[in-house]
């Protein structure tokens, strides 16, 4: 871009108005809601082209979610959250080589997010993104600056709690955000959240596919899947509980399509998050005001991609029954999108001095 | 007042018409066309606001339409002109793109020329380290030779032939240096490949660095704000308004977010 345009562009003023945007940067999608009416997702994944002649031939230099899916043989593919952070950055740092590549794919899925909401040049663009509840200080300041690139402000919250605000259900709930990396779990008790709050469990959506394709190919003699395809077959026929007609699909054995029945295994493997999910709540349940603990266990809120497993609810409830004497479980209306919504009314929530304040560029703290 | 209407609708109008010949609509089988007039244009305007005021009922005055319909031309009038300049920057935008994908292209072919070059350079060193360093002999031929040898033989389908054998073992006996100070290559040919090696390292970096400022041109003109994107709802920072259901823990909650996030705000400068 000139100079010229350029300088038209940041020196006009933003004065139009102010788009404010939620994102909920997910392992697996990644949804914005913007207030102007913009609603958007996509799969977090990034591919870059393998080589010069795969740049020239997609005409680009980074491709998003079910377009690099699609070209994903002349790509190389990257997932750049893993359990709830930044892959290769698990011990804080992002020296390693996976680190440092894994943090550039993170850093383009969140402008490319930030782009999906279509912003206006002349308004001021506020920002919450919602990250997983247990993302590392190093991780949030990497989201905080990729978002900084984009946008005028930049407030980060955990995922379960910009979830139970969107919904106004700010005391006394008890959040089950079910994502592709982990499973968040937290207690809302009308402020905000603390550790001793949050639960966070690896036996999420990406758990399942692993189990579910170990299962397929230990059952079934010479099936050949990929992990693409087994989560596909997940989010298409996923349930717990009784089923109500057999899962019969096509896989392939020795370059054939076969059919299989495949009820009993995915039903095994779906319901294997159940267990490690109600000890959770039991220990959440128990350390909980005692006044309080029925109507918590009454006000269980399930979220997230995962929460659209058929008849998880039911499952939860019958597991609660035994363990904890009872228990309601709800399901949120947008389980894609509430993790964004939420966000985006934290955003249009938070009053205008604050916004003002983290919009100024800080100057480094001394030492 | 019309007349000024007129033409100023016309300007705004010839930014987003599209132009197009007759022998085109000939060949598209069209054999007449319709055409709109300026003053169909006005009337146009003038009737989509008054029906869109008789749907809502309202009962106005006649000045008072008046206005309306004039803030409404207005507003056709100044989106008119937005898209005409978005056209202008988009096409400017273009144009910006196509040259900085050129240079990329140029620049990328370019440092894969000079990774080849650089590969066989090498190559010739490593070569040369292992040729017999017979003072005069052509290593061209001589390589060229070990490779005939070779080929006869495996034309042969089969282990070897006796003749074949002779040859080689010959030919690398003479070529076996007397010395290990024999192998490697001269002084001076080492020298002039490390000249190559480091003229070609430093033509590399230099082609990367373009490379990656003329990368950050091109990503900033894809990125160009062509698309006006979508106005937002609100005109101005909105907050928890007084009549808002659990204000005060919400405002708390407001507060206690934007602590940790001036923190990490601070910690990330």
């Amino acid at each position: 871009m000139s100079d010229e345009k350029k300088d038209q562009q940041t020196d006009g003023a933003k004065d139009h108005g102010v788009l404010y945007i939620g994102v909920d940067l997910g392992t697996s999608r990644t949804a914005v809601m913007a207030s102007n009416g913009v609603r958007a997702s996509v799969e977090s994944i990034v591919g870059y082209p393998r080589d010069h002649v795969a740049r020239k031939l997609l005409k680009k230099d980074v491709l998003f979610g079910s377009e690099a899916l699609e070209k994903r043989l002349s790509l190389r593919m990257f997932r750049p959250l893993e359990r709830g952070v930044i892959k290769g950055s698990e011990n804080g740092t992002f020296e390693s080589t996976e680190g440092q590549e894994n943090l550039k794919a993170a850093r383009a899925l969140i402008h490319h997010a930030i782009r999906l909401a279509k912003p206006r040049a002349d308004e001021l663009v506020y920002g919450v993104i919602g990250a997983p509840a247990q993302a590392s200080i190093k991780n949030q300041k990497a989201l905080v600056e990729a978002a900084r690139e984009n946008m005028d402000a930049v407030i980060i919250c955990s995922q379960p709690f910009s979830v139970a605000y969107g919904m106004d259900w700010l005391e006394d709930v008890l959040v089950i955000d079910i994502g592709a990396g982990t499973v968040d779990l937290c207690r809302m008790k009308g402020t905000m959240p603390e550790e001793s709050d949050q639960i966070t469990l690896p036996t999420a959506g990406d758990f399942i596919d692993e189990e579910l394709q170990t299962a397929l190919e230990q059952t079934f003699q010479g099936v050949a899947v990929t992990r693409y395809m087994v989560k596909h077959i997940k989010e298409k026929y996923a349930f717990v509980g009784e089923a109500n007609d057999a899962i019969e699909i096509d896989l392939p054995v020795d370059g054939k399509p076969t059919r299989f029945d495949i009820t009993n295994v995915m039903r095994a493997s779906c319901r294997k998050i159940i267990p490690p999910m109600v000890d959770a709540i039991h220990s959440l349940v128990k350390s909980f005001d005692p006044e309080f603990q029925e109507r918590l266990r009454n006000r269980v809120l399930l979220a997230g991609g995962g929460s659209q497993i058929q008849g998880l609810d039911r499952a939860l409830e019958n597991a609660m029954r035994d363990r904890l004497g009872g228990g309601r479980v709800i399901r949120t209306e947008e389980p894609l999108f509430g993790g964004a919504s939420g966000a985006l009314q934290i955003a249009h929530d938070m009053p205008r001095e604050y916004w003002e304040d983290l919009s100024k560029k800080t100057e480094p703290a001394a030492n | 007042m019309k007349s000024r209407e007129k033409s100023s609708i016309w300007k705004d109008l010839k930014g987003v018409l599209r132009v197009t010949s007759l022998s085109k609509l000939q060949q598209k089988g069209k054999k007449s066309v319709r055409v709109i007039g300026m003053d169909q244009i006005l009337q146009l305007i003038e009737k989509a606001v008054d029906r869109a005021l008789d749907e809502r009922m309202l009962e106005m005055e006649t000045r008072e339409r008046g206005r309306i319909v004039s803030e409404a031309r207005q507003e056709f009038e100044r989106l008119s002109r937005e898209v005409t300049q978005l056209e202008t920057s988009r096409r400017a935008v273009f144009e910006e793109v196509r040259d900085a994908e050129q240079r990329v292209d140029a620049l990328r072919l370019e440092i894969q020329h000079s990774e080849a070059l650089m590969a066989e350079v090498q190559n010739e060193r490593r070569l040369g380290e292992f040729l017999p360093a017979e003072p005069g002999i052509d290593r061209t031929a001589w390589a060229r030779e070990i490779g005939d040898i070779i080929q006869d033989s495996l034309d042969e389908v089969g282990p070897l032939s006796d003749e074949a054998r002779e040859r080689l073992v010959r030919r690398l006996a003479a070529a076996m240096p007397d010395s290990p100070e024999r192998l490697a290559p001269s002084s001076a040919s080492d020298f002039e490949y490390r000249e190559k090696i480091t003229t070609l390292e430093r033509r590399m970096a230099k082609l990367r660095r373009r490379l990656a400022e003329a990368e950050k041109i091109l990503e900033s003109a894809q990125g160009g704000e062509v698309d006006p994107g979508i106005a937002s709802i609100y005109r101005e920072v909105q907050g928890l308004g007084d009549g808002s259901r659990n204000l005060e823990k919400k405002k708390g909650l407001m507060s206690v977010i934007y602590e940790a996030n001036r923190k990490l705000q601070k910690d990330t400068a």
